[in-house]
């Protein structure tokens, strides 16, 4: 596999800032499982939270929630509210930096935008600007993406807390222990009569 | 998410945005995010626009003839898909010495399991020393074994040897002669050709929920035309859920003469004998157990998607493949 252009998304921009295993996985279209609960609730969030105001705009490796509410407060020149919905603010400096991406992205295609990290569940809701400081992180993301991207194989699984709700868990997770020829029986819980 | 057999005969369609079953009995609507597979048993009709929908929602479909044959399945286009992944996986299977890793793995995975099973019985007083021999020699043999074909050949001893020591095993009056697949001539051959068929898709199905691509296997001679990498991981499989469901069933005389039809086409199971079968795989495949590595409590079902993912570690070389082992 050759040196191709990295295809850097914002979902990728969100990993790299939890996980860079998680980053180099989906990076390489292995996705995590699908039937995951904690995904499909994420799934099912992001259809179907403001469902008059909401409107979704594609560019390549971005997919924003356009939020069409202008604020009161809004300059001349701003044209539109973009948010990105999440189940909790838990690592949300990582979803700053992907807001902070899509803000940059369109930014340089000449839109003068806000962002907006949304909590349906919460009820709240973050104002994002894109900061001097915010824009450094980002492109440091972008610059961590890249480069781990290009990496052979996978960064080793390494236990961090966010495993626990990972959908990636049991892939990561998964060993057999090495062939012995006799084992200790183990102990069985509530089955019954069981032929071995 | 799980699958949903169909005895009956009838039509199945799309209504609206859903699957429904309509049969003499009247309609029977199967909630579409609720199920991952259909088993068709029965006389069913269907027409283009419903395999359409079932191929939007990634549904697959599992055909069996009125005899209880596995016909085939209905594999909608991968939903997931990994150049990276595929890449690898053809890598894997097109370099000799990295192809036989992986064969000999499954059969070494598959002894394995009929080991632990063969010395369960052993405890309880069956006689399996020579059958436990002859693994032992087939197991010794797997590294000079060159070719898939050679394990192939290895494994196939090995099976007959255990296949021996089924009479002692099954309790009941059970007419077991050799192994014959198409048709199976007794009930006991019947039994296992009709076990395998469900792992087969069990397996199958799983795939489907990885980026692995279900036409290149390494035991199993590949023809992009089948599916047989989920016959290679079967083959680990076959002691620990088909087996044991076998002597399960038979010893605690759930299963008994009665159930089988002998014709013209060899023997197999009837209506009921098949329901009672598939009642209790689907029960296997939801038991569930502590995991040691991931220390949860996973099913069957779920061992089979871990076996999956273990292979596309070892694609990645970032960890060698060690097949599923049975504890004793």
């Amino acid at each position: 596999m050759g040196p191709e252009p990295v295809p850097v998304t914002g979902t990728l921009i969100w990993y790299v800032a939890v996980c860079p295993r998680q980053t180099w996985l989906m990076g390489h279209n292995i996705e995590p499982f699908r039937d995951h609960e904690l995904l499909a609730l994420g799934r099912l969030l992001a259809e179907t939270s403001y469902p008059r105001e909401r409107k979704e705009l594609e560019l390549p490796g971005m997919k924003v929630d356009v939020l069409r509410r202008r604020p009161i407060d809004a300059d001349e020149d701003e044209a539109l509210v973009i948010g990105e919905v999440k189940r909790s603010p838990r690592a949300q400096h990582a979803q700053r930096l992907q807001l902070g991406y899509y803000l940059l992205r369109l930014r340089d295609a000449g839109l003068h935008v806000r962002g907006e990290l949304r909590y349906p569940e919460q009820r709240r809701v973050e104002q994002v600007e894109l900061t001097p400081e915010l824009e450094a992180a980002v492109r440091q993301a972008i610059q961590r993406v890249e480069e781990l991207l290009q990496l052979p194989q996978p960064p080793p699984p390494v236990r961090i807390p966010a495993c626990t709700n990972c959908a990636y868990y049991e892939f990561c997770w998964v060993s057999e222990a090495e062939p012995t020829t006799e084992r200790v029986p183990r102990n069985r819980g509530r089955k019954r009569g069981s032929s071995s | 998410m799980k699958p949903i057999y169909i005895f009956s005969s009838g039509r199945l369609a799309r209504h609206q945005n859903t699957i429904v079953l309509e049969t003499e009995e009247g309609k029977r609507f199967l909630p579409v995010e609720q199920v991952s597979e259909l088993y068709i048993f029965g006389e069913v009709d269907l027409n283009k626009r419903f395999l359409e929908f079932v191929a939007r929602e990634g549904i697959l479909l599992h055909f069996f003839n009125r005899y209880g044959y596995y016909t085939g399945t209905f594999y909608p286009r991968e939903y997931l898909a990994s150049g990276a992944l595929i890449l690898r996986q053809v890598e894997h299977y097109l370099d000799q010495e990295r192809r036989l890793v992986l064969a000999r793995a499954f059969v070494h995975g598959s002894l394995r399991n009929i080991r632990t099973i063969l010395l369960y019985y052993r405890r309880r007083g069956v006689t399996v020393q020579h059958a436990l021999e002859c693994i032992d020699q087939s197991l010794a043999d797997l590294n000079h074994a060159l070719s898939p074909a050679a394990l192939m050949a290895l494994e196939g001893q090995a099976r007959e040897a255990y296949y021996a020591t089924w009479p002692s095993i099954i309790e009941a009056e059970f007419p077991f002669g050799p192994r014959t697949r198409r048709p199976p001539r007794d009930e006991t051959n019947a039994l296992i050709s009709f076990g395998n068929s469900l792992l087969y898709t069990a397996v199958l199905a799983q795939i489907y929920q990885t980026h692995l691509d279900p036409r290149i296997g390494y035991l199993h001679e590949t023809n992009f035309r089948r599916h047989t990498l989920n016959l290679d991981v079967a083959e680990i499989f076959k002691p620990v859920l088909v087996d044991r469901l076998i002597f399960r069933l038979v010893n605690r005389g759930q299963l008994q003469r009665r159930h089988f039809v002998t014709g013209a086409e060899g023997v197999f199971l009837d209506d009921e004998g098949r329901k009672l079968v598939v009642e209790t795989w689907e029960q296997t495949l939801q038991e569930t157990y502590r995991h040691p590595a991931l220390n949860r409590s996973v099913s069957y079902r779920t061992t089979l998607r871990l076996e999956l993912y273990k292979l596309e570690k070892h694609l990645l070389e970032e960890q060698s493949y060690i097949p599923f082992a049975l504890r004793s």
